[in-house]
């Protein structure tokens, strides 16, 4: 079973991902989608899934051309007991 | 908006005109990302000059860097499981869409303005402006 952990989304990924959907356009649906279902997957799979992708990070495949970047941590929040890993990073990238 | 033809070769190759290569910025060896793209009159192929950034280039750390300083310092947002972000991006993208319409129907009275204008200055010169609709309005 997966280690429930909440999701933070900084403002970084807010910014990179209006910039990039403007530069996909069209597709943005598609764009979005892809995000939901790499973040949907990182929920049920855990800390550590995609690949590797340099100290603590980890990069997950999204729609063509871009990747999702990722790290986790062991902390935990103000309410609970809950382990959380956050979407701290969001260059989704060209590759 | 300009059109060229180009004669497809063996294994699918064709010459980029040096004319739309100089527009792009590309030359031998850039990367061009070819997007495929299914309308309702047909199928298009847009060609774009792929900018691309490797993990641990200077560009996705800097952008690295700014998501954790933005989490040191409390610019985020938490989420609790995916469907709460999945709604989030679904009201921003609504907001979006919102914003856009306003400005569409700002757009659209001010062109009725100007029109109104034109209508005045044709009633008073004797200059008739058949062409122009009488409603710019794109609501039902």
């Amino acid at each position: 079973m997966a280690i429930p952990f909440d999701i933070r989304e900084s403002d970084e990924f807010e910014i990179s991902w209006k910039k990039l959907s403007y530069e996909v356009r069209s597709r943005a649906r598609e764009f979005d989608e892809s995000i939901l279902a790499a973040v949907g997957t990182l929920y049920q799979k855990g800390p550590g899934y995609g690949q590797p992708h340099g100290d603590a990070l980890y990069a997950v495949p999204l729609m063509e051309g871009y990747l999702l970047v990722y790290e986790w941590t062991t902390d935990r929040d103000d309410h609970g007991n809950a382990i959380f890993n956050h979407l701290a990073l969001l260059p989704i990238e060209r590759i | 908006m300009s059109s060229h033809l180009v004669r497809l070769r063996e294994r699918n190759q064709l010459t980029l005109p040096a004319e739309y290569a100089e527009k792009l910025g590309v030359e031998p060896g850039s990367l061009l990302e070819l997007i495929l793209g299914m309308e309702l009159d047909g199928v298009h192929v847009e060609v774009r000059h792929a900018k691309v950034v490797r993990a641990n280039t200077r560009q996705a750390k800097v952008s690295e860097q700014r998501a954790r300083k933005d989490i040191q310092e409390g610019r985020f947002s938490t989420f609790a499981n995916p469907d709460e972000l999945a709604l989030h991006m679904k009201q921003t993208r609504d907001a979006e869409a919102e914003q856009l319409r306003a400005q569409v129907e700002e757009l659209q009275e001010q062109m009725q303005g100007i029109l109104l204008n034109m209508r005045r200055v044709g009633a008073a010169t004797g200059v008739v402006l058949a062409d122009v609709p009488c409603n710019l309005s794109t609501k039902a």
